[in-house]
This record gives C-alpha cells, sequence and structure tokens, in this order.
C-alpha cells in the first residue's frame, strides 16, 4: 500500500495546475480539495510506485472534474486560502487571452482528441500515461494523437478562427 | 504560419496554448501541503492511545485497535458517562433510535470548557460531515488478531461489521474532527497528553455483527 500522503505532497502542484487549466482559477482548489478528500477516503488503493500512485491521483481528478462540470463544486474552507494566493499574486504566464486562437482550435477538435492534445500539451503527460488516464490503448492514443496533430496543424495554417468555424458546423 | 509543418514549431504553439495557471510560490506550496494534510477526514490513528473511545457495547472496540481482552472487558462494563456535558439522539442506519451521551472530559479545566462549549452548541451534531467519516472508517476497517497481525474487513469478508457499526465509527471520528477544530482554534492541543472524553450510547434493537455477539459472550463468561 503506497503513502497517500507522499503521493499527494509530490503531486498536488501538478494537480492544481491541471484542474486550473479545465475548470479555471477560481474553481480549482475546491476541485482538488474534493481530490485530495477521496484519495484520503481510498488510502488502501494508493500505488505504491511513484508514477503509477500520480496517475491514480489524475484519474480522482478527472472523475472529480467530471462533477463539477455538473456544476457540483462545493466551496471548500481549505481551497479559501489558495484562492486568496492566486487573487493576491496573480497567474503566471501566458496571460489568459494568449493562445487563445490556439486554444479554440484544440477545442474545436472532437474532445477525446483535444484531451490527448491537452494532456500531452498543457499537462506534459506522456503518451502511455495519456492511454492509462483515459483507459484507451496505447495505439489508440498514438493515432488519435497523431490526427490531432494533422488537424491542428491544417487548421493553422489557413485562417484559423474560419477553419474553427468550419470544423465546429461539422462536428456540431 | 508554414512553419507550422514542423512539429518543434506546432508543439511550441500547443504549449504556449495552456491556460494560465497560478504562480508556484513557497505560500502556495505550503497551502497544498496543508490542504493534503487537513483533507484527511482523521489525522488519528486507529492505534492512537488518546483518541476519543466511543463505548456503549464492545462494537468497535477490537477492530479499533484498543483489541487487550481488559479493553473490551471494560467496554461492557463501563457505566453511562458520570459527567454528563450533553446528551443527544441519532438514528442508524438500521432504524434503531440510540440516544448517546458525551463527557467525562479529562485534561484539565479549559479542555473541559472547550468542548462542553462546543458540543452544546446548537447544531454541532447536526453539522458534522458524518458522510466523510463513516465512508472513510468503512474504507479503514481492520480486525487486529491476538497476534497484532490486521485483516482488512469488509461486508464480503469475515468479521463481517454491520452499517450501524460504521455509523457509530464514524459519529466518534467526525465528533472528534470538530472538537479539534474548536480546541485548536483556542489554542489546546487537540492530542494532548492528558486530554480524553468519553462517548456512551444506547440503541435498542441496534444489529450486531455476529462476531461482536460472540466476542461479547466470551467476554462475559
Amino acid at each position: 500500500m503506497g503513502d497517500v500522503l507522499k503521493a499527494l505532497d509530490a503531486n498536488s502542484a501538478d494537480l492544481l495546475q491541471y484542474l486550473e487549466r479545465r475548470i479555471g482559477i477560481t474553481d480549482a482548489p475546491d476541485v482538488l480539495s474534493d481530490v485530495m478528500t477521496i484519495a484520503w477516503r481510498r488510502t488502501g488503493d494508493v500505488p505504491d510506485d511513484p508514477e503509477q500512485a500520480r496517475m491514480w491521483l489524475f484519474g480522482i481528478a478527472k472523475r472529480s472534474l467530471a462533477n463539477a462540470h455538473r456544476g457540483e463544486v462545493r466551496r471548500a474552507n481549505l481551497a479559501d486560502r489558495l484562492r486568496w494566493l492566486a487573487y493576491d499574486q496573480g497567474p503566471v504566464a501566458p496571460a489568459a487571452d494568449d493562445g487563445l486562437t490556439t486554444r479554440d482550435c484544440i477545442a474545436a477538435l472532437p474532445e477525446p482528441l483535444a484531451e490527448i492534445v491537452r494532456l500531452v500539451h498543457w499537462d506534459g503527460l506522456t503518451l502511455a500515461e495519456v492511454a492509462q488516464l483515459e483507459e484507451v490503448a496505447p495505439s489508440t492514443v498514438r493515432s488519435r494523437y497523431a490526427r490531432a496533430k494533422e488537424m491542428l496543424r491544417a487548421m493553422l495554417e489557413e485562417e484559423p478562427l474560419a477553419s474553427v468555424a468550419r470544423l465546429k458546423q461539422r462536428t456540431g | 504560419m508554414s512553419d507550422l509543418n514542423e512539429d518543434s514549431a506546432l508543439d511550441r504553439e500547443l504549449a504556449a496554448s495552456a491556460p494560465a495557471t497560478t504562480a508556484n510560490t513557497v505560500e502556495r506550496s505550503a497551502a497544498l501541503a496543508e490542504m493534503a494534510r487537513e483533507s484527511a477526514p482523521t489525522n488519528v490513528s486507529p492505534l492512537r492511545r488518546h483518541r476519543p473511545l466511543i463505548i456503549g457495547s464492545a462494537v468497535g472496540v477490537a477492530i479499533l485497535g484498543f483489541g487487550s481482552a481488559a479493553v473490551a472487558t471494560g467496554a461492557v462494563s463501563v457505566p453511562w458517562v458520570q459527567d454528563v456535558a450533553t446528551e443527544f439522539t441519532y438514528t442508524l442506519p438500521s432504524g434503531a433510535e440510540c440516544r448517546a451521551a458525551i463527557g467525562d472530559v479529562t485534561g484539565g479545566e479549559r479542555y473541559e470548557d472547550v468542548l462542553r462549549d462546543t458540543v452544546t452548541e446548537p447544531g454541532f451534531f447536526d453539522g458534522l460531515d458524518l458522510e466523510t467519516h463513516i465512508a472513510f472508517v468503512a474504507d479503514n476497517n481492520y480486525f487486529v488478531h491476538e497476534d497484532g497481525t490486521e485483516t482488512k474487513i469488509g461486508p464480503d469478508t469475515p468479521y463481517y461489521y454491520s452499517a450501524d457499526e460504521d455509523y457509530h465509527r464514524g459519529l466518534s471520528e467526525a465528533t472528534f474532527a470538530g472538537l479539534r477544530e474548536a480546541l485548536t482554534a483556542n489554542s489546546l492541543d487537540p492530542y494532548g497528553n492528558d486530554f480524553g472524553y468519553l462517548i456512551t450510547y444506547d440503541c435498542p434493537g441496534e444489529v450486531q455483527p455476529e462476531y461482536i455477539v460472540d466476542l461479547l459472550e466470551r467476554v462475559n463468561g
């Protein structure tokens, strides 16, 4: 059995950033609080291997995000300090509007492809880790990633907003 | 944007598209570390010597780690709380209605005052996060054998426990969590060597696990 506190100490900063990129700086601390509570409740399930423990925590974070997207963000007192630090010290670069066009292009991809791009390029996960987190075969992740980049390259080489609009029309 | 034919350029652009995140500062690291610790439903080890002891039957005594025969014997003979801070009621998952008392505080007058003020505050017991603590104890149930080894127990294992038992223990943990907050706010150490208190309960009709019934029979001869 792994050590839940050791796993949290090693990964909470990355988890917070992962959540901030998905749900925003204001709500991320609350979801992180949920993630930590769930991790403690399942302390017997923490993998011994540090990398596996990290992916186990990201899995909890992913499921907690699903709840948050359903509007179930629970305001936690524990999160107030982190929220206060965010407001007090401000976010780090990139600024909130940097990369907006590229983000729009990513968001215009079919969601399974978009999430692979986010996990690789925003969160620094390897394709093998993405496969584990998304519970998809590694070969599928590799082909989806290649397809995603092919689509992004095409979108960004032409007028990005126009191609986003076209893609949304097709997929929407 | 022709250079986007090269992956390195595309990769840079994708990495740069990440939404803003908060600065990784010493203060934030400290806040995260504190949150990781405070998120634990309880900081109390199941074997902590000074943890509050919930008594009223032998239920939970063995699996909480107080597994000596002496404690088990004490558990069935300890009388109702003598110096009652307050009494309260609750309903178990089986539907059994419980009457409980908390009191017999040790550790000194300040501990006694804070505990009494806290548990008599209107809504204290109603405001406890029972769900979290019950789930925690359900996930951390161990039977302590005479040789000191432990067996994780659950609904599908030997030494089966009941939902009523989980409720009792979750209530005990949640109560201590509430008290811990109040004591800390009053600059008192919740884990102070002399601090202790007793909760006793009476729940006619409570569903008791078979092994507890056996244990009671053995303890009572």
